[in-house]
């Protein structure tokens, strides 16, 4: 940290920097319109309208930055490199499926809410000290409480919000006596200085009991068991559009934030560090996958698959920042199939005339008129058999990405992982069962009384489609191009 | 040779099958065009092969670099026979569907999308497009079983998803393995790499376990087999014909492909438990044939007899038994495939699969009931048809290696004619039973069509098996010249 923070110098941008930040200005742009459409009682089509405008904008300045020489800002607190571009242009193609998806929010500042919080996620990767770490997850998680209890009256959303918060809080909290036990330990907050001196010598006790914090805050933020309780309650009562953005988005920053931030400051050299991931990574895997397997609720069910998601990519994070492309393609892999099951649920709900969809049930699947719903089961189809890791559905490559980095680490984590897709596979299996097989009586006759908007079901649309052809062009150069990089830099 | 057309017609067929909605007739015709441009493709392969190669690459698209991965494809004396009897299994059943309501166009399209994914895990050469190959071909069978079986289906297809797959995590490891260890996952590129081999607890040995154990619950090699006589009974006739001609068969074509080859000495040195395993599936297979009360599940757990014969084949490592094992998976595709065919048909009028229902099959209908007894006849291995040639060269070749083997497979065949002759004696003899009382049984033009070419086949086949076996013939000296 640059104590001469107000110092001339330190804001004195040259034409490289401001190049870096411009992407951030387009977002702080779409901030502005999207508070003035709130004031004005704007309809929700004008604030989508300026959100695609904006994530397009974002998206695609980040992907003509790429390869461009990393910029080095705010005296080394932040730098923007490739992986901070290819994460947000990760994280600006969740947020434009989940800004389709949004639909029957009661309040209008969902819009400014997302494009603060894809601002604080995507800035998170670029963090090269723990004060800009905290405020950077900050910037993400404080909108994310607002959304989660967007819905105050209905579905459990105040006390879906409140858990959210208070857990979230408390994470906060960890994280930042984490950090200052760590500036005591080391006398600094910057990355590369901690880690020159957590390599000089054994670890003090404070020193361990700060990675011991910084590692369990980062695990609430994710849902690692046993961390994970508010995320069943979350994913079910907030808006799904918002959940499935929360959960996806979310986790894609978190971890490749901490991939780089951990690795950065050495933590992973630590004898302990690696174990007590593993262990979480297990605990998550086996929970969360139980848990699911017990769930009646569609959307409890895909909350606690996703705590067994962050278990695979707690057990790849100890390989360092070699494996942020598999851990990049897995979680952009899981997030898009993640958003197309939730407007998939979302839809079918309404068709089988249900009121909300926090509530849809497994058993509910049989009272969906098929006849009306066909597009609706095969997404959801693709969607699960994604999050499942079957070929030739990109997840496969996510799994694939992990599981081979997981085995040049520790070849035995490997069984894990394998065991936590077996389990997967019965849970995700049983919901094309009612689908496909046990079809109650037909309701194709009955009509449907309430509409959603075909931006819902085109986001779960374009989600698919991504799913099939995007994703793997996309993710095979990610991989070529970052591991070059990366190698490079490593080197 | 188009090797490409050979997987991409069949696949885009099924995307365009998909589009007929409830337009299942017309579906129905479209699906037998397909199957003639899809021929035209199969039939250049035919007849441009060359059989004095093994793992040629015709085609190559450097498709994932960073993966260590290319799309190889590759047709030889391995992989040829298995593909004609995957397009011949599947041109017939698409006759068979005309008219058949419930055969609808999603039923067409997904069978088209199995045809295109064990097309494409036979052609490829690389581990990792065989892999993507491998485990696509879960999903249109998992909803062909689980959609159009019978009563218990959802539990035979989710069985059967869950067993294949977590064989196949297994290779999926194994793949993994070899990649990261030699930096290449291209078969003629790992088998000239020189794979050193160290014990079979050595990590070579566990890469080869890793590949072994998906294949053999494929296949399935007794214990790992239970999964079949479920997903056999539950499928729907096309499903059960495709199973056992052709997915059964992928697993032995894996052992021989990627165990036998790249492994050699680990496959020697599990060859004594492999064929105790093999010769236990035989013994036990056919004990529990005997006993079933079902047919299809009779036919099923026949199955899992002549496949323990193929792995006595593939494990006794010399080049009578290997050419034997290639030769009946060929001559079992077809005789098992003419079997759940024809019992397919007569349960499409009956709907009872219990062997006391039946009698008297031929008073009502003798030419289906010769053509049953043919084909039952095919699975014994009566001389003169294929099945006889396929075990005779295993038992031969087993009784160089192991004599004891050998006589246990010779028992095999005993019992494989006690439980077929028993069950065509209850079937097709004696007194009419209730359900054959019931019914009328009188076949379409069509199934004829489906029909008759199998028996003409197996006949061909078992009169001039140099047909088949002088395409192989390179192939497994080749293989042999490797122990």
């Amino acid at each position: 940290m640059n104590f001469d923070f107000f110092n001339a110098g330190v804001f004195q941008f040259n034409v490289e920097q401001l190049r870096a930040l411009f992407p951030f200005l387009a977002l702080c742009l779409g901030m502005v319109f999207t508070t003035i459409a709130s004031a004005s009682k704007f309809p929700i089509a004008a604030h989508k309208l300026i959100l695609l405008i904006t994530f397009f904008a974002f998206g695609t300045s980040m992907a003509v930055g790429l390869g461009s020489a990393d910029a080095s800002l705010f005296g080394g607190s932040l730098v923007v490199d490739d992986v901070l571009r290819w994460v947000a242009i990760g994280l600006s193609s969740l947020a434009v499926l989940a800004l389709l998806a949004v639909y029957d929010v009661d309040h209008s500042e969902w819009s400014t809410l997302l494009l603060v919080s894809v601002l604080g996620m995507s800035l998170l990767p670029g963090a090269r000290d723990w004060i800009c770490f905290f405020l950077f997850l900050e910037t993400m998680a404080i909108p994310g409480y607002v959304m989660a209890a967007f819905r105050q009256k209905r579905d459990g959303g105040y006390e879906s919000g409140l858990k959210y918060l208070l857990m979230g809080a408390f994470a906060s909290a960890l994280l930042l006596m984490g950090s200052t036990l760590l500036f005591g330990a080391t006398g600094s907050f910057e990355y590369s200085t901690i880690s020159d001196v957590l390599q000089m010598g054994i670890p003090s006790h404070m020193t361990i009991a700060a990675v011991v914090l910084i590692v369990v805050s980062a695990g609430f933020k994710v849902a690692m068991a046993p961390l994970h309780m508010w995320a069943a309650d979350v994913y079910q009562s907030a808006p799904s559009s918002l959940a499935s953005f929360m959960a996806g988005a979310g986790k894609l920053a978190v971890f490749s934030a901490v991939s780089v931030a951990w690795s950065k400051s050495g933590f992973f050299k630590l004898e302990f560090v690696p174990s007590f991931l593993m262990v979480l990574g297990i605990l998550s895997i086996l929970i969360g996958n139980l848990m699911a397997l017990t769930q009646k609720s569609l959307r409890r069910m895909l909350a606690y698959s996703s705590v067994a998601s962050a278990g695979y990519v707690a057990i790849v994070l100890p390989v360092g920042e070699v494996a942020l492309p598999s851990i990049f393609v897995y979680l952009v892999t899981y997030g898009i199939a993640l958003s197309a099951a939730f407007a998939v649920i979302e839809s079918l709900s309404v068709k089988s005339g249900k009121s909300s969809s926090s509530n849809f049930t497994l058993s509910d699947l049989a009272l969906v008129p098929y006849g009306k719903a066909k597009a609706e089961t095969f997404i959801l189809t693709l969607a699960l058999f994604s999050m499942a890791g079957i070929p030739p559905l990109p997840g496969f490559l996510g799994k694939y990405l992990i599981l081979s980095d997981v085995w040049t680490h520790s070849p035995v984590s490997a069984l894990w992982i394998l065991l936590g897709s077996m389990m997967g596979l019965a849970y995700y299996l049983r919901i094309l069962v009612p689908l496909y097989f046990e079809k109650g009586p037909s309701n194709d006759d009955v009509p449907v009384k309430r509409f959603i908007p075909q931006t819902v079901m085109a986001s779960a649309f374009v989600g698919a489609t991504g799913l099939f052809v995007w994703v793997w062009i996309y993710s095979v150069y990610f991989v070529s191009a970052t591991s070059e990089t990366l190698l490079g830099t490593l080197r | 040779m188009n090797l490409l057309g050979l997987f991409l017609i069949p696949f885009v067929a099924g995307l365009l099958l998909f589009l007929f909605g409830k337009q299942t007739k017309l579906a129905q015709w479209a699906n037998l065009l397909f199957h003639l441009f899809w021929g035209v493709a199969v039939w250049q392969c035919w007849s441009n092969f060359n059989a004095e190669q093994m793992g040629e690459i015709y085609w190559s698209w450097n498709w994932l670099p960073m993966l260590n991965s290319k799309l190889d494809l590759g047709l030889d004396g391995l992989s040829m026979p298995l593909v004609i009897l995957n397009y011949v299994l599947s041109l017939l059943l698409a006759f068979y569907c005309l008219g058949k309501e419930k055969l609808s166009s999603s039923y067409l399209a997904l069978f088209s999308i199995l045809n295109a994914a064990s097309i494409g895990s036979l052609i490829s050469l690389d581990a990792f497009a065989f892999y993507i190959f491998w485990e696509f071909m879960l999903i249109p069978m998992y909803f062909l079983i689980g959609k159009w079986g019978s009563k218990n289906r959802v539990y035979a297809a989710l069985k059967f998803f869950a067993f294949t797959m977590a064989g196949s995590l297994l290779m999926l490891l194994a793949i993994i393995a070899l990649s990261k260890t030699y930096g290449t996952l291209s078969w003629i590129e790992l088998k000239n790499a020189g794979i050193v081999y160290d014990g079979l607890w050595g990590q070579t040995g566990l890469i080869f376990l890793g590949f072994l154990i998906a294949f053999s619950v494929k296949i399935p090699i007794w214990p790992v087999h239970t999964w079949l006589p479920d997903a056999h009974t539950e499928a729907p006739t096309g499903a059960s014909v495709i199973l056992a001609g052709v997915l059964l068969k992928l697993g032995v074509y894996g052992i021989a492909r990627w165990c036998l080859v790249l492994f050699p000495e680990a496959s020697q040195d599990v060859s004594t438990v492999m064929m105790t395993l093999g010769a236990i599936g035989i013994v036990a297979g056919s004990f529990a044939a005997w006993k079933q009360v079902d047919i299809k599940r009779m036919i099923a757990y026949s199955s899992v007899a002549h496949l323990g014969f193929m792995v006595l084949g593939l494990f006794a490592l010399n080049v009578e038994a290997l050419s034997g094992a290639m030769f009946q998976n060929l001559a079992h595709g077809l005789s098992t495939g003419a079997l759940f065919l024809i019992f397919g048909i007569i349960y499409d009028r009956t709907h009872t699969r219990k062997v006391a229902d039946y009698g008297g099959l031929a008073s009502k209908n003798g030419l289906l009931a010769s053509a049953f007894v043919f084909s039952a006849m095919a699975s014994i291995g009566l001389p003169g048809l294929p099945g006889f040639i396929g075990e005779f060269l295993i038992l031969s070749g087993t009784f160089f290696t192991n004599k004891i083997f050998a006589f246990v497979g010779l028992s095999g065949v005993l019992l494989g004619a006690i439980y077929m002759l028993g069950m065509l004696r209850k079937v097709v003899f004696g007194p009419v039973g209730p359900a054959v009382e019931a019914h009328p049984i009188v076949l379409e033009w069509n199934e004829w069509v489906a029909i008759v070419p199998l028996l003409l086949l197996m006949l061909v086949l078992g009169m001039g098996p140099q047909l088949i076996l002088s395409k192989s013939m390179f192939s497994t000296e080749w293989i042999m010249g490797l122990f």
